[in-house]
């Protein structure tokens, strides 16, 4: 394999990587037959790769290199690393997952291309966990190219999660691999990268051995950033001073990082971001040296302070935190204040006048303590200047997530912090807030695990408390050496509780108190909702009264990852895959198999749990994932809240509400609406609009880029949310159903409500359109095979998102039972779309009708001289673009 | 006559139909590209069609005289 490997050979400027990827994708759709004439212009050579990332398994099955060929295509869309050339790569992914080489190299393959895709199309942590995967050690035949280009990914993921000790850490992994391999434009390249590490740490003797070495021999399409960087070094090592304004467009034939960009000349500093890489590139270079830092007023300073502190760069925060002292003393003393102590406990400290008491009462403190688990065992372990590398990172994203919430840190003990909310000043954090964030920083948390453990360092795992209470805050000790701190039972409540989540199927605990004794809310905002509520009843704590607290865990608590509708999966050590795969065996559980009798993969997982627990057993929790098809539907969300609920110790499995919850989706999947008159209070009702609502916002909030790659996180995500509120009715009101359950609590999920009310206008409307009608339509008795006609509805382009429930269950329909045919008319200026369709429970069909469309639509195209693309060829059609006839089954549903 | 890339009014339409009704109905066969979604999901089966991907060039009036010329 290592042998084919030539792709980068005369691929080492934009224009060249470009010509080589037409020039492979003309070749492998050459050898396939399926390549369009007359290719010449930039457009026609990017409708050729169009093509190759539309190609399946079918198309390539008869290669006898799919996989070889496939490989060096991606490592030339990742080498080009725009967004496109991402996507691209994403989707020859997952075609490559299908071909089985030997010793099922191609996994692990599909697995890296995958990830390192996913990084450049700015999800790193999904990216993280495949690019991992595919260099695990069973990875051994990963050729060195493709390892190379994996820990290359991991280190541009790790910057761009703003941590630079472990992007260092890859760094030096992807140098060694390239050396070891001998590829010489990769080593040069992570010497660039060393320099640019180097040199924002302030390192100037390093930066100068690293830009001697850079400088002895400099490939052409490199001299541009080689320039930029020799410059900044020579700033660093004397005094002299950058200006702003010098620094022109930094030209590199191919990007040096991933998924960001890592200098962004032009851009003035009030617009930039201020939490990205760019920006520590443009103040460091700008500001190398204690000369530049000197020009600056002290406000600025200390902001350059803080973010090098952010960014954990201890040698340059000491340098500006020296020039800020010179320059003004007690605004140096407050910024090391705030260092020591926190934001809210200085400013308190500070504030604090001469006539207030030493010590005040804060009535709604709210209180949390974070532990972490095993750290004995670790500390045993491992010696204790490795502890501090160890859990430091842990702390910081503990304390910069919870800032966000006003919370400040009061405590470090070894192992555990306690945090305070509501307590140093007049501000009330929401607890909706404390939560949201407490939720993040896990989610955080899990995965700095999960690289951890790649460079050796322990599955760090924690617990959390979270009490509400009086406290006093006040300083313990005399005046002359005193401590400022808090007081209170809720302190020990919090790290109590704490102690309980041990034995609990959520990481995190919180006692009824928080919610002022009452029934949990939450849902009533929902948007802020990022996890599982549980209620775990009362709990005996010890040394004091009983507490009743609630169970929360993050709604994406493990690893999760989506792949195509129909994707054909193969058994994957600690991968689930649900609702897809198409098999039934451990790891893979899909229902959509001839011999498989259960109506939703909910049920056949309720029915078989072993398919899941079997083979997640004795694997640790960072290294599970599951695997969703794309456009997660309730089916999909169901069976992984019931796998979540498998996965708790099983006294806390809740065998009644899971059994009602599959039998209800196993309906919805059938396509069966029970109660449909109860839309607005039912979970399917609910679910969809709460969705695609979420889908929505988000995509309006990040319009462009990214967004639609993360948009099954959030269908997921919202969905998941819907069915934990749902669950939670059922568990107080056991005889409801989940066609109605949400009229148990109709403040929740109010906007929903309104929108399936105002769909339901909608559809009224659109029945009132003129070009609405009803339809005297033919349709095949399934049975008999004999045509009969029925009343149907012809609509076009409809406003309505429920009109086939509606229509389906319409009352004036003839007959009064709803229209059992449904013709929609989608056209738009730019293009026809018709979509035909009959009631599944009709005992109706429409075989024979797309066939006969399909040969129309060839008829008219032939007399129109307007052929459609032959290849690759989508059978049982003769083209690429049929007619789809209805073989399937998912389209019905939608 | 029709040719070339002329298709406009009745004549056109009713060429067109003409056409459509001499075509035998083919014997398709199912792909294999998703062997999914077979027997269990049978009540499903050819309960809806959908136009091409890029969009069709047959008109709303041409469907549904398709639609009645079916059997």
């Amino acid at each position: 394999m290592t042998a084919l490997c030539t792709a980068y050979e005369g691929a080492g400027t934009e224009e060249e990587i470009r010509e080589k990827l037409y020039e492979r994708t003309r070749e492998l759709l050459s050898d396939i037959s399926a390549l369009p004439k007359n290719i010449s212009t930039s457009d026609q050579k990017e409708n050729l790769l169009d093509a190759l990332a539309d190609l399946n398994y079918s198309d390539l099955r008869h290669h006898p290199h799919p996989v070889i060929r496939l490989s060096d295509i991606c490592r030339l869309l990742i080498r080009k690393g725009d967004l496109l050339s991402f996507r691209r790569c994403f989707r020859i992914s997952h075609t490559i997952y299908r071909f089985k080489c030997r010793q099922n190299e191609s996994w692990y393959v599909s697995h890296l291309y995958k990830g390192i895709s996913q990084i450049g199309m700015k999800l790193p942590d999904t990216g993280i966990s495949n690019v991992l995967f595919s260099l695990s050690d069973n990875a051994r035949v990963i050729c060195p190219e493709d390892r190379n280009l994996g820990y290359w990914a991991i280190m541009s993921a790790a910057v761009a999660n703003r941590n630079l000790k472990m992007a260092l850490e890859f760094a030096h992994r992807w140098q060694q691999t390239a050396q070891q391999a001998g590829l010489a434009e990769e080593i040069f390249r992570s010497q660039l990268i060393f320099q640019i590490f180097h040199l924002l740490y302030g390192d100037r003797e390093k930066s100068r051995k690293q830009i001697k070495e850079i400088m002895q021999a400099v490939p052409e399409a490199w001299q541009g950033v080689c320039g930029f960087l020799g410059e900044w070094t020579q700033a660093l090592c004397s005094k002299t001073c950058l200006s702003p304004d010098t620094a022109g467009a930094v030209s590199e034939p191919y990007p040096l990082f991933t998924g960001f960009e890592w200098f962004r000349p032009g851009t003035a500093e009030k617009d930039q971001r201020r939490d990205d890489f760019a920006f520590l590139c443009k103040l460091r270079r700008n500001y190398c040296n204690r000369e530049s830092i000197r020009g600056l007023p002290a406000a600025e300073i200390e902001c350059c302070a803080a973010y090098m502190a952010l960014w954990e760069l201890p040698g340059p925060l000491h340098e500006f935190e020296q020039i800020l002292k010179d320059r003004d003393a007690g605004t140096f003393h407050r910024f090391s204040m705030t260092r020591l102590l926190g934001k809210y406990r200085t400013s308190a400290a500070i504030q604090k006048a001469l006539t207030e008491p030493h010590v005040k009462r804060k009535e709604d403190a709210v209180l949390l303590t974070m532990d972490i688990r095993k750290f004995s065992g670790m500390c045993e372990e491992y010696p204790p200047e490795k502890i501090f590398e160890i859990i430091n990172p842990l702390f910081k994203i503990m304390n910069e997530e919870m800032e966000k919430a006003q919370g400040t840190i009061i405590e470090f003990g070894g192992d555990c912090i306690i945090l305070a909310f509501n307590t140093f000043d007049r501000s009330q954090t929401p607890i909706s807030d404390i939560i949201y964030h407490t939720v993040r920083s896990i989610r955080k948390l899990r995965l700095h695990s999960a690289l951890s453990l790649r460079i050796g360092l322990p599955e760090l795992k924690t617990g959390v408390g979270i009490a509400k209470g009086s406290v006093a805050v006040g300083y313990v000790g005399g005046l002359s050496r005193c401590h400022m701190t808090l007081i209170g039972n809720a302190i020990n409540l919090s790290t109590r509780i704490e102690s309980e989540s041990k034995d609990s199927p959520s990481e995190i605990l919180i006692s009824r108190a928080c919610f002022d004794d009452r029934e949990p809310d939450v849902w009533t905002e929902a948007e802020k909702v990022n996890y599982f509520l549980r209620d775990l009843g009362f709990r005996e704590i010890k040394n004091m009264q009983a507490v009743h607290v609630y169970g929360i865990s993050p709604l994406l608590r493990y690893r999760i990852d989506f792949v195509p509708m129909g994707f054909v999966a193969e058994k994957e050590e600690g991968v689930v895959y649900i609702d897809t795969g198409n098999a039934i065996c451990p790891g893979v559980i899909d229902h959509h198999r001839a011999e498989q009798e259960k109506g939703s993969a909910c049920a056949l997982l309720l029915e078989k749990p072993e398919l899941l627990l079997d083979h997640i057993r004795d694997i640790p929790e960072a290294q599970i994932e599951f695997r969703l098809h794309s456009d997660p539907d309730t089916d999909c969300a169901a069976t992984l809240y019931l796998a979540f609920e498998l996965m708790a110790p099983e006294k806390y499995f809740r065998r009644q509400i899971m059994e009602k919850l599959a039998e209800y989706i196993s309906r919805i999947d059938q396509g069966q609406i029970p109660e449909p008159e109860n839309l607005e209070w039912s979970l399917y009702g609910i679910f969809m609009v709460h969705r695609n609502r979420m889908k929505k916002k988000w995509m309006e909030r990040k319009k462009g880029g990214t967004a639609a790659e993360k948009a099954d996180f959030i269908l997921l995500e919202s969905g998941l949310r819907v069915i934990d509120a749902a669950v939670c009715i059922m568990e107080h009101e056991p005889a409801a159903e989940f066609s109605s359950l949400f009229r148990h609590r109709p403040g929740w999920f109010c906007r929903e409500r309104e929108i399936i009310a105002e769909d339901r206008l909608l559809y009224e409307t659109d029945l009132s359109h003129p070009r609405c009608r009803e339809y005297t339509a033919p349709v095949r008795m399934k049975k008999s095979g004999e045509f009969k006609h029925v009343r149907g509805l012809w609509l076009e382009n409809p406003q309505s998102a429920f009109f086939k429930l509606w229509a389906r269950n319409e009352p004036g329909a003839p007959g009064g039972r709803g229209y059992r045919f449904l013709a929609v008319d989608w056209s738009a200026a730019d293009k026809k779309r018709f979509v035909i369709s009959v009631d599944p429970e009709s005992g109706t069909d429409l075989k024979g009708l797309g066939p006969l469309l399909e040969a129309g639509e060839k008829i008219k195209r032939e007399m129109l001289g307007r052929p459609r693309p032959r290849h690759p060829v989508r059978p049982p059609s003769d083209n690429s673009d049929p007619w789809y006839f209805g073989q399937g089954h998912h389209y019905t549903l939608n | 006559m029709i040719s070339g890339r002329k298709y406009q009014g009745l004549s056109s339409f009713r060429l067109f139909t003409r056409r459509v009704k001499s075509v035998k109905q083919a014997k398709f066969r199912l792909p294999d590209i998703q062997p999914v979604y077979l027997k269990k999901t049978a009540q499903f089966r050819y309960t809806i069609i959908d136009a091409p991907r890029e969009g069709s060039i047959l008109s709303a009036e041409e469907v549904r005289e398709m639609h009645k010329m079916w059997k």
